[in-house]
């Protein structure tokens, strides 16, 4: 009898915690479906307050589902409330739902809507380095830096395999363009700070060259902001220039013009024809005092006008 | 820019719509957004184009500040350091522009500093007297000049190979790379000209 008694116990118990899951997964089920609804009437806010609190629950937590529509709430509200930065909570908490959400499992059309969903965030990072890279000002690039890295890391994240190395040589081949821009602007900046932008272009083309070596464009670039810089130190001598001052910053000068023959030459290498840098080295040549030198790429230039 | 973007609510994406004629609409958004992408990274012109190179006559600069500091620190005879520096330049207009832009309103000790561009050495002639005349020329233009100005204190500044041997008292050379100078100081003590020790200390020659 009480062998009997303990067996109605048990089963009663084990009934009640089904009854306990299943009420209970009925009741998630019930709230993620009201921040659905609330979610086609455009009312994000609203939808994150029904969902939001209860994911702590044992039954979100473990719903892909769950996570899934609050990526996408989270990932409205990016998107209505015009977040930028690295640190955006609103995107960081859609990315990081939605890799949960794949992590626990989703359907088929969910699972390709939330890696398209990842995908769209990690695109909104690369266009926003690219915007601030448009409007850059000197001290962000930090923060240009983050918004790239937050893109490659989502995009490795969605694709291990992706080769994102002429991604990144481009990023560095507008970042060392959009500090030589700052060079060539006038500016009452003191001198150790145009120092450092400089220094900053010319890491940047170096950088962009190292995932694409052969790029035209970063050669002549980076050949133009040494040349550039070289001219600017030329133009700086005054006449309370000591002789030794002069001499000094004459070196400096040529050193920057011996530097910027091999990205010269290398740009050159890939475009024979191209006035451009045929004009380039004929300058640099004439900077060098070789003048021998550079009278070859002069009658180069004409030869070419020449048969215009 | 406003992004189109799979997934976004402009066009009932998300988990919200998932019937088959909006996931068509889905695909056409997804191309727009490569589009747009496209688009966007293709509006970046302004970083593919080449940087603009310094059209300065680089080789002019360092020679104008060469010239102001050989004018500044010789000395000349007593008889010949009252009224304007007359500094003459002889066929290289950049030269002259650069001279005449930084050092214009400069002096040189006492005196104000007279910058001057003469096409030919033939206009010499026709000139008053110039401290300092630079030339281009070289071989039996460069030693006409120098006899057109023999026993007189004027330096007579050249960027030839024959500079010296031609008459002139300080010639520019290239030396790795590098603009230096070489003087003739027995000529410049004939000529009464007393070089400044800072000018014949960094001299090559």
């Amino acid at each position: 009898m009480s062998t009997m008694n303990t067996n109605i116990r048990s089963f009663l118990f084990a009934g009640l915690i089904v009854l306990s899951a299943i009420g209970s997964s009925v009741c998630a089920q019930g709230e993620v479906e009201r921040a659905t609804d609330l979610g086609q009437l455009g009312k994000w806010t609203e939808a994150k307050q029904v969902l939001e609190p209860v994911m702590a629950s044992s039954a979100h937590q473990s719903s892909g589902r769950s996570w899934f529509v609050m990526g996408f709430i989270h990932k409205e509200l990016h998107k209505s409330q015009g977040e930028f930065g690295a640190d955006a909570p609103e995107r960081l908490a859609a990315v990081s739902c939605f890799q949960r959400a794949i992590q626990l499992g989703l359907n088929a059309t969910d699972r390709r809507m939330a890696i398209e969903a990842l995908d769209f965030l990690a695109r909104s990072y690369f266009r926003e380095a690219i915007a601030m890279v448009e409007g850059f000002t000197w001290g962000s690039t930090t923060d240009i830096l983050s918004l790239y890295g937050r893109y490659e890391a989502l995009e490795l994240s969605l694709n291990p395999q992706k080769d994102l190395s002429m991604q990144r040589s481009d990023l560095n081949r507008y970042l060392g363009q959009a500090h030589a821009m700052l060079l060539e602007s006038p500016s009452t900046r003191p001198a150790a700070e145009l120092q450092a932008i400089f220094q900053e272009a010319i890491d940047h083309y170096r950088a962009a060259l190292e995932g694409n070596e052969n790029d035209y464009a970063t050669q002549y670039n980076l050949a133009i902001t040494l040349y550039n810089e070289g001219v600017r130190k030329l133009k700086g001598i005054g006449h309370e220039t000591s002789m030794f001052e002069l001499m000094e910053i004459q070196d400096g000068c040529i050193t920057l013009f011996e530097q910027s023959l091999a990205p010269m030459q290398a740009a050159h290498a890939q475009q024979p024809n191209r006035l451009e840098t045929l004009k380039g080295l004929m300058t640099l040549h004439y900077a060098l005092s070789q003048k021998d030198e550079s009278d070859r790429y002069r009658a180069q230039i004409e030869k070419i006008l020449g048969n215009r | 820019m406003r992004v189109v973007e799979p997934g976004g609510s402009e066009h009932g994406q998300g988990p919200f719509r998932l019937n088959d004629l909006l996931r068509a609409s889905f695909l056409v958004v997804l191309c727009c957004f490569g589009s747009l992408v496209d688009a966007h990274l293709g509006a970046q012109t302004q970083f593919v184009e080449p940087s603009a190179m310094d059209d300065s006559d680089t080789r002019s600069i360092t020679k104008a500040n060469f010239l102001f500091h050989f004018a500044a620190s010789n000395e000349w005879p007593a008889e010949f350091m009252e009224g304007p520096f007359r500094l003459v330049i002889i066929g290289n207009p950049s030269l002259h522009a650069i001279l005449s832009d930084k050092y214009a309103m400069k002096a040189i000790g006492a005196q104000s500093l007279e910058i001057v561009l003469l096409d030919d050495a033939e206009l010499l002639k026709k000139e008053p007297f110039a401290h300092v005349i630079y030339s281009e020329e070289s071989g039996e233009t460069l030693q006409k000049i120098s006899k057109s100005i023999r026993d007189q204190p004027v330096l007579l500044i050249s960027d030839a190979a024959d500079g010296l041997q031609s008459g002139a008292l300080i010639n520019f050379v290239a030396v790795n790379n590098r603009i230096r100078y070489e003087i003739n100081s027995e000529e410049a003590t004939k000529r009464e000209l007393l070089i400044g020790n800072r000018i014949l200390s960094w001299a090559v020659k």
